[in-house]
């Protein structure tokens, strides 16, 4: 028989040129949410990076102490730094334009840093004791060349310390130091002097001090007092405005908020006072308006609020007699309303945003240059403040664009009237998350459980009632068969599920992440999805400069439900998939409390509070904990519980079985144990030679690790959590404690990274130190094929006594290797699968990096032959030669280019398929992942032509139709 | 075989009743006591004394007395206590009273930091083989806390003053160089030829 060689052609043509089953699945199954944090109103603005291009970027210094450039046009974050170190909230920021010269420049903490306003590089940066106060640039008379200077305005130890730094360099020209105990406030300069704004005095009431300095020498020229007569008693007291420009006012508003008083930096003595009107109710809350710019006129705008309206004043100061002087009002009305204040050289426009309309005056006369309707479609909530750039495009038409934060934590752009992108930045500051599974695959599941443990006859009529059950949902089914026969057939994204509706899927990829931020918001995220907000609400919101602290979320598929328990006692608890609340308890009704716990009595699971000291008090009996629990005490040991029934009480209490105290100059800096759901698939490691090591398979195991601040020492303990006995422990000398150090336990092995000695060499120099990571992996014994004392024993008791005649406490053989890393690791966490099989991989944040790898266990072996190459039996077992380093190759990076900020913590959960693992990584920003440490074996790629395979099929087909009768025509 | 154990059992009670060891080669002693667990305070007992050499990792039980227990004790605590300061001195830990009872042999495991000071106790038992051991007091082990291991780094390269490598790679002789063309023309010579 001929090869019909036109058909194997055909067929050949059809498939592609390049049959890659794998392709790369890099930005489709990985999802980012860029976040800045809630950017606050005096650090937000409009400015132009490029002096001669009209474009403009929109920057800002956010509550978390991030600084980002976002384009005004799209919405996207054009580049960001991470100032402040993410540890709760923030010490204030501060952050002003040079205005024509492409920078911006930053004070927060300590450092004063200028950058390059397009790019976001760092053109210089420079530190101080203390922190800083305020930070201004200095003008300088028009027609200079020269770069302008900074002012950076810093407390220290009750010392007011202002610098003038160089504006090309950050070297300091002048020092000011202030020699008396005020709080410094501000620094103003109008070109001609500087001002240092202070509070003079004690909280009963401040008096205002004004120290008038020289630009060019920092020699003070006079110094003045206003009289406050107890208005003030807090820095937030006092309005501060016009910074830059021409004429610097202060300003407070007195206690019945009945009067403003205002002074003109410059003029002692001479205080003026505004009415401030109020029609409906007292007036809550006074806010300043004034341009930033020496240009500009000297006008400002007066807004105040009451509880149901708010309405606004501008006034005009005549530069030369020093009046104040009332222009016009803009009316009131009803609700909330924001703001804002640009200027276009000496023009200056304000901006009113109110609940449906957005209108623009000139600060000269009160005629409305712009009115546009206002419709948020996707953003919810009240404005609560905005920052705005007016463009004025002919002689009457204007263009405005503002950026508003709205009272539901949304950015949202506002273009002439619409709304032109939403950011949801309440997302930023996670600090607690947890994974939740749809709802409906859990009944399955939880029938199927139903089943294998009821008896065969019983489980069989379950069955039978469950498929008729089942046949209700028959014409949903067959309507969405072709669906599904297409969607495995085409690419998914052509017909892609209906976006808002939460679908469970056969791979368990579509899960749902609840998330709460420190400032008291709850969000529902679809992890299926691209990590879609699916719902948000808000739990308790916090006041200024204080963070939610979240000690346990705990999610109950079966239920549906999801609890969230904060330290002072509150919680709340929502449905998972909608987000409502189905109770909530404010904070202060329950005890304070420093930690929970996820435990199971007789009537349950629940999350258990535990308060100070580690002490979970009384409980009543059916719902103690039927496990030892280990807790953590405030003088720094770890302690076993066990509850214990009360003689003549339904209560039981905790009784103390076992505690931990390291040696006396050592402090416990972290605890872990293993994962909640860590299955382990096989219970030995096959070598080369067919034999077997036995891994030890504890799951009462806590890795405590402490360090010595004197000594500069690392020490890991591995205890039993039953008993409390110390199973191993190891110790690392000439250890930086106040680099990261962090580990994870799971499975039998351990791993823990640090920054010490790399040697303990002495011909080689002791300065010889690094980043490392140190892999520990334990073994029932050290002989293969023997499992030591534990000897045939499926089980063995931490407690009771072995019943192997005279066999030795059963202690695990531990085996590390330490390999160096190129820098920090700042958090570590395992990936879950289903089953375990699936090899594990160890994910570590890098900080610095701004980025998340995942280390493949493999490269992690303690077993892997050192100085030689490893023998045809070891090659068998996976094994290849140690290199004492370990590369952060791209190929481990999950975040690929993304740059994700501020991570906290990244939590991992199993799929339904074996090979993949979800990843969630919180902080700043939220990432989210799917990875494959063993390699994606149960499902087929993206690049997998199915097009083409059913083709081929086909065609195969019908050349065995067309050939058959031919071939039975010519017989041999 | 059975010789050895012989032996073993007759030397190892020496060991037990503090005859067999040289007390200068077990320079730290340390008291072992045990409490038991419940809700009311109990009386702290003595359990044991100990030397041992954190070092040479050598450990005896000088002392044992069985601890005198009320009977519905089922979990004693573990660890050492200092009857100055009333305070237990270390980690405490449980086990259950099961070790101490009859037929069972108690291990006390102490566990030591590298400086030798004690980090924990605990004692865990196990059933008796008459048939293996004549020794059935209590005995100690030691454990002691390891130190962290360093990366196994490669040798460093040192170089001369020249900033060549110190270790001249010796020439290689021509034979060693063209060793395949005396194999290529042997080949030949094997192969050409031989027509008839």
């Amino acid at each position: 028989m001929r090869l019909p060689t036109n058909l194997i052609c055909l067929t050949l043509s059809v498939l592609p040129s390049v049959i890659a089953v794998y392709s790369d699945e890099a930005y489709s199954v990985d999802y980012h949410h860029e976040l800045l944090g809630l950017p606050l109103p005096h650090t937000t603005f409009f400015y132009r990076p490029r002096k001669d291009d009209k474009a403009s970027l929109i920057y800002t210094l956010s509550d978390l102490g991030v600084l980002g450039a976002v384009n005004p046009g799209v919405g996207t974050v054009v580049w960001r730094q991470l100032l402040a170190d993410y540890e709760g909230l923030p010490q204030p920021g501060f952050l002003r334009p040079i205005e024509g010269e492409n920078t911006v420049v930053s004070a927060i903490g300590s450092r004063v840093d200028a950058w390059d306003a397009l790019s976001g590089k760092s053109v210089w940066g420079t530190s101080f004791e203390g922190a800083a106060r305020d930070v201004e640039v200095m003008e300088i008379a028009a027609g200079s060349t020269e770069a302008k200077d900074v002012l950076a305005l810093f407390e220290e130890g009750g010392t007011t310390y202002l610098r003038k730094l160089k504006g090309t360099t950050g070297d300091v020209v002048w020092e000011f130091k202030d020699g008396s105990v005020d709080t410094p406030l501000q620094v103003s300069t109008n070109v001609r002097s500087v001002f240092v704004v202070s509070l003079h005095g004690s909280s009963s009431g401040y008096n205002l001090k004004i120290t008038v300095l020289d630009p060019v020498t920092g020699k003070r020229t006079t110094e003045y007092t206003l009289t406050t007569k107890l208005d003030v008693h807090a820095p937030e007291d006092v309005l501060l405005v016009g910074a830059n420009s021409a004429a610097p006012i202060v300003a407070w508003a007195d206690k019945a908020m009945k009067t403003l008083k205002v002074n003109l930096l410059g003029k002692p003595g001479d205080i003026q006072s505004l009415p401030l009107k109020d029609s409906d109710g007292a007036i809550k809350k006074v806010e300043l308006h004034a341009p930033h710019l020496v240009q500009s006129l000297p006008h400002f705008l007066v807004h105040s609020h009451t509880e149901t309206s708010n309405r606004a004043d501008v006034y005009h100061i005549d530069l030369a007699s020093g009046n104040i002087k009332k222009a016009y009002d803009l009316p009131k009305l009803p609700g909330q309303g924001a703001i804002s204040v640009s200027s276009q050289e000496a023009n200056v426009y304000f901006t009113r945003l109110t609940q449906d309309e957005v209108i623009v005056v000139s600060s000269a006369s009160h005629g409305i240059l712009g009115r546009w309707p206002l419709k948020l479609e996707t953003a919810q909530g009240s404005l609560v403040h905005g920052a705005a750039e007016v463009v004025q495009k002919s002689s009457d038409g204007y263009a405005i664009r503002s950026a508003v934060l709205t009272t539901e934590q949304d950015w949202v752009l506002v273009r002439n009237g619409a709304e032109s992108w939403v950011r949801p930045e309440g997302l930023s500051g996670v600090i607690a998350a947890a994974w939740a599974e749809l709802p409906e695959s859990e009944n399955l599941v939880k029938n199927l459980e139903v089943e294998a443990e009821s008896n065969p006859v019983s489980a069989y009529m379950h069955r039978v009632n469950r498929h008729i059950n089942d046949l209700q949902y028959l014409p949903q089914y067959l309507q969405a068969l072709p669906r599904r026969f297409l969607s495995s057939i085409i690419p998914a994204e052509i017909i892609a599920p209906k976006i808002g509706v939460l679908t469970k899927d056969s791979f368990g990829f579509n899960k749902l992440v609840i998330v709460a931020t420190q400032r008291g918001r709850i969000y529902g995220l679809d992890a299926g999805n691209q990590g879609r907000i699916v719902w948000s609400a808000t739990a308790f919101p916090q006041s200024e400069g204080r963070s939610w602290d979240v000690k346990g979320i705990w999610v109950e598929n079966l239920k549906g439900q999801t609890t969230i328990r904060g330290s002072d006692g509150e919680y709340v608890i929502v449905n998972t998939t909608s987000g409502t609340k189905i109770e909530s308890v404010a904070p202060g009704s329950w005890p304070t409390l420093t930690a929970t716990a996820l435990v199971d009595s007789t009537s349950g699971k629940w999350l258990l509070p535990i308060g100070i000291d580690g002490n979970p008090g009384d409980i009543p009996s059916e719902w103690a904990p039927k496990d030892t629990i280990v807790v953590r005490s405030g003088n720094g040991e770890v302690k076993g519980l066990r509850f214990e029934p009360k003689t003549a009480s339904p209560n039981s209490e905790p009784v103390m079985t076992w505690s931990f105290t390291p040696p006396a100059d050592q402090r416990i800096i972290k605890v872990v144990s293993r994962p909640a759901h860590d299955p382990v698939a096989s219970i030995g490691r096959v070598l080369g030679d067919r034999t077997v090591l036995y891994k030890y398979l504890n799951p009462n195991v806590a890795l405590i690790t402490a360090v010595s601040d004197e000594k500069l020492t690392a020490s890991f303990y591995l205890i039993d959590t039953v008993s409390g006995d110390l199973l191993y422990s190891v110790s690392h000398e000439g250890v930086d404690t106040t680099q990261p150090i962090t580990s994870a336990l799971t499975e039998n092995w351990f791993t823990y990274s640090l920054w010490g000695d790399i040697t303990t060499d002495l011909s080689l120099p002791s300065t010889l130190k690094g980043y490392q990571i140190v892999i520990s992996e334990m073994y029932e014994s050290d002989v293969p094929n023997d499992r030591g004392p534990l000897s045939y024993h499926v089980n063995s008791s931490s407690l009771e006594p072995s019943d192997i005649p005279n066999a030795d406490p059963s202690l695990p053989h531990v085996v590390s290797e330490t390999f160096l890393i190129p820098e920090a690791i700042s958090h570590m966490s395992v990936t879950q699968t289903r089953q375990g099989i699936t090899v594990r991989q160890l994910l570590c944040t890098l900080a610095s990096s701004r980025a998340i790898i995942g280390i493949p266990k493999q490269i992690l072996d303690p077993r892997r032959p050192i100085g030689r190459a490893p023998t045809a039996a070891e090659q068998e077992e996976g094994l290849f030669q140690y290199t004492p380093n370990i590369e952060f190759d791209p190929k481990i990076i999950l975040t690929h280019q993304r740059e994700v900020i501020g991570v906290k913590d990244v939590i991992a959960s199993p799929a339904i398929l074996e090979s993949t693992s979800l990843i969630f990584a919180y902080g700043v920003d939220v990432f989210g992942t799917r990875v494959a440490p063993s390699a994606a074996f149960d499902i087929l790629g993206k690049g997998f032509n199915k097009i083409s395979l059913v083709a081929t099929v086909a065609a195969l087909w019908v050349g065995v139709v067309v050939l058959a009768p031919m071939a039975s025509l010519f017989p041999y | 075989m059975k010789l050895s154990t012989l032996v073993w059992g007759f030397l190892a009670p020496l060991a037990v009743t503090g005859l067999g060891f040289n007390k200068d080669e077990l320079p730290r002693s340390v008291e072992i006591f045990v409490q038991s667990v419940s809700s009311t305070s109990s009386p702290i007992l003595p359990l044991a004394s100990i030397l041992y050499n954190h070092e040479l990792r050598d450990v005896v039980v000088e002392d044992y007395s069985h601890p005198d227990l009320s009977p519905e004790t089922k979990l004693l605590r573990v660890g050492v206590y200092d009857t100055a300061t009333k305070r237990w001195k270390s980690a405490i830990s449980t086990t259950s009273v099961e070790n101490f009872g009859k037929g069972i042999r108690p291990t006390i495991v102490l566990s030591v930091d590298r400086n030798g000071e004690v980090l924990g106790a605990t004692v865990k038992g196990a059933v008796i083989d008459a048939g293996q051991t004549r020794d059935f007091g209590a005995k100690a082990m030691i454990v002691t806390t390891k130190r962290g291991k360093t990366p196994e780094l490669n040798k460093p390269i040192v170089l001369s003053k020249e900033g060549t490598l110190e270790e001249e790679v010796p020439e290689k002789t021509l034979l060693q160089r063209y060793w395949w063309v005396g194999l290529a023309v042997v080949m030949l010579m094997m192969t050409a030829g031989g027509g008839e």
